[in-house]
């Protein structure tokens, strides 16, 4: 998995519809995205703040039975076009539901490099690493300020994938700043293996962005990116034109 | 239990990576403090002096005879607060006073566990923050106001279906935000290893004093011990001691709400399948497509599509069998054990004793049945009045 200075915005799939979430998705890709997370819509998103959580029920709103399935048919063509990594952001449950093994061969007859499941801890994901392992997807490995360094050690080591950094405790909201103890986390990843670093959970600046990238390979933007979506509406070109100018804001790029 | 915190295929800790501190603490201290002699002399005194324990067994005569068999009550209904509730409060604010949290979180149906987590904080000093459904608000007004009185602060959930799923979703949320001073008070068997055991274990006095009471009287086991299901704590609490008793028939009640094939209904053993909500692997209620199914119950305290692993497991072993009663049901129990006994009896409570109704004709003289009378009825009255319709004779 490679990783490097890479701006991943995170976007619901759904919101505001399956289609019109792909403008967005595609938007971002278009404009320089790096990486994209793709959210599933769940009912009760339990790692997720209100943003994320209001987008998570628009998109049932909108699409009462969206499925799994449905998200990686729908994100499929975008792997292809754009040669970029997509991963799946989902709560446990979803994966439990249709089975770890139906999960992983669909990630990978639809290309997608893997999946962020921010409930399931370690010690409960054998099965699901059996699966990614087998189908060649990767599993990200949260690590948060609040994990211990013998904790740390553990999961860098056993990582194949990319550490999902959370950037503040507490759930995906906007925060004002970007936790100084971040760096001294990543030097002790680091120590361990030469594992790709992403941090997340509160990033919504360029100068979040740029700080960031500074000590890590990735910056993930989700809230800050979800909110604007909700105020571009419906109109194509609006959602088009605000993921655009959002993702270049942030990469630093002057607007045009 | 298996693997570490499972019962069989159910349980875990499945848990943001934020929480693993906090988890990992609380299994921790906990078999360490309550093996103190601190913890369990306080424990000990104020199940008897607060509490009121032991809560009688009594054995029901009017009941006794329209069933056509020994009916015996084990009064939860007579607990400080109402219900079964606080047995489980009293410890676990007592676990948290010795770890030394400061503000205690706590989320609720009905309002029962939310009375009595605020009755156990007023009790300690401690800072309480109560989330309720804010269409449970506004069903179990009483109980909202009785917090407030206790001093806690009522927070009013107004996403997803509005009640104890939805409450315990943002009680979680709290925790996350705040890890270092907050100890998260559940309510049931529910949620991510260590709390199913250490509600049930806080819980289990139910059962230990029944089977203590019921050879007192009769000298020997009941036949049947019936209880009603939420998240499963009253149930589990009377069951524990009965679990290796196994001519003891345990049977658990699910709300059945409009009816089990309605889809609107809370009988999450019976018409759910193993999912994960708030921490846990268990039955759950859930859509084709994995999304949690709304649950019904005409009772805010039964009204949740989860329920507790270790009830998942006891199911799957055919050690428990699982029973539902409606909403009508539960109304028309609710009303014949209050006209035979002068007890009315909790709308969860009242499904449990549609069931035994159910049993009547199956049932034979010599059967010494115990129910799990988990809580009273005071804080229904207005749905009782609202419904009275449906229950006049
Ligand atoms: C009186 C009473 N009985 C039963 C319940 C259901 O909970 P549990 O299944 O955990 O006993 C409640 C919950 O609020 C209650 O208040």
């Amino acid at each position: 998995m490679k990783i490097t200075k890479a701006l991943m915005p995170f976007l619901t799939y759904g919101d505001p519809t399956p289609a019109l979430s792909l403008v967005a998705i595609e938007a971002c890709l278009k404009a320089g995205a790096d990486v994209i997370e793709v959210g599933v819509p769940f009912s009760d998103p339990v790692a997720d703040g209100p943003t994320i959580q209001a987008s998570h029920q628009r998109a049932l709103a909108e699409t009462p039975d969206l499925s799994v399935q449905d998200v990686i048919k729908g994100i499929s063509p975008l792997v292809t076009k754009y040669g970029k990594p997509i991963f799946l952001m989902l709560s446990v449950n979803l994966i439990n539901h249709m089975g770890s093994e139906v999960f992983f061969k669909q990630l990978e007859k639809g290309g997608v490099s893997g999946a962020i499941i921010p409930d399931l801890l370690m010690e409960e994901s054998a099965e699901y690493r059996k699966w990614a392992k087998k189908t060649g997807r990767v599993i990200a490995d949260f690590i948060t300020p609040v994990t211990p360094p013998t904790r740390i050690q553990k999961i860098v080591a056993q990582s194949n994938g990319f550490i999902y950094l959370i950037a503040s405790t507490g759930i995906t909201g906007v925060r004002d700043r970007v936790d100084q103890s971040l760096k001294s986390i990543t030097k002790t990843i680091r120590a361990v293996k030469n594992v790709p670093i992403a941090v997340g959970f509160g990033i919504s600046t360029p100068e979040h962005v740029t700080s960031v990238l500074e000590f890590a390979d990735g910056a993930i933007v989700g809230s800050a990116l979800v909110a604007q979506l909700a105020q571009a509406g419906r109109s194509k070109s609006a959602i088009q034109s605000t993921m655009s100018q959002a993702i270049k804001n942030l990469k630093g790029l002057s607007p045009e | 239990m298996s693997k570490k915190g499972h019962f069989g295929g159910y349980g875990g800790q499945f848990i943001p990576e934020t929480l693993y501190p906090a988890v990992r603490a609380l299994e921790e201290a906990y078999p360490k403090i309550i093996k103190t002699k601190s913890f369990q002399s306080e424990l000990k005194a104020l199940l008897k002096d607060y509490v009121g324990r032991p809560s009688p067994l009594y054995k029901a005569t009017r009941l006794s005879e329209a069933v056509g068999c020994s009916v015996y009550l084990k009064r939860e209904d007579l607990n400080h607060t109402g219900a079964h509730k606080i047995n489980n409060t009293i410890g676990q604010i007592l676990l948290a006073k010795h770890m030394g949290k400061k503000r205690i979180i706590a989320e609720t149906g009905a309002g029962q566990h939310g009375v009595a987590t605020a009755t156990v904080c007023a009790l300690m000093g401690l800072k309480c923050v109560v989330y309720m459904g804010e269409e449970d608000v506004n069903r179990q007004a009483l109980n909202a106001y009785r917090m407030k009185l206790l001093g806690a602060e009522l927070i009013p959930v107004s996403h997803g279906s509005k009640t104890l799923k939805d409450a315990t979703t943002e009680a979680i949320r709290d925790w996350m935000l705040n890890v270092d001073d907050t100890y998260y008070l559940i309510g049931s068997v529910v949620g991510p290893h260590p709390y199913p055991t250490i509600v049930r274990d806080f819980q289990a006095i139910i059962g230990k004093e029944s089977k203590r009471q019921m050879r007192a009287m009769t000298g020997g086991l009941p036949t049947a011990v019936i209880a009603c299901v939420g998240g499963g704590s009253n149930a589990m609490g009377i069951f524990h001691s009965f679990v290796k008793e196994k001519s003891v028939r345990l049977i658990a009640v699910e709300a059945g709400g409009e009816g089990l094939s309605s889809g609107h209904h809370s009988a999450s053993l019976q018409k759910g399948q193993s999912g994960i909500l708030h921490g846990a692997k268990s039955y759950l209620l859930q859509t084709k497509t994995g999304q949690v199914q709304l649950a019904h119950s005409i009772s805010a305290g039964l009204d949740y599509p989860g329920v507790g692993p270790e009830l998942s497991f006891l199911k799957d072993e055919g050690r428990m069998e699982v029973m539902s009663a409606t909403d009508k049901q539960a109304l028309a129990a609710c009303q014949w054990v209050s006209r035979l006994e002068g007890i009315i009896p909790a709308l969860e409570t009242s499904h449990a004793f549609a069931a035994l109704k159910q049993l009547k004709g199956s049932v034979k003289k010599s059967d010494h049945i115990i129910v799990n009378v988990s809580g009273r009825g005071d804080k229904d009255m207005e749905t009782l009045m609202a419904h009275d319709k449906d229950t006049a004779s």
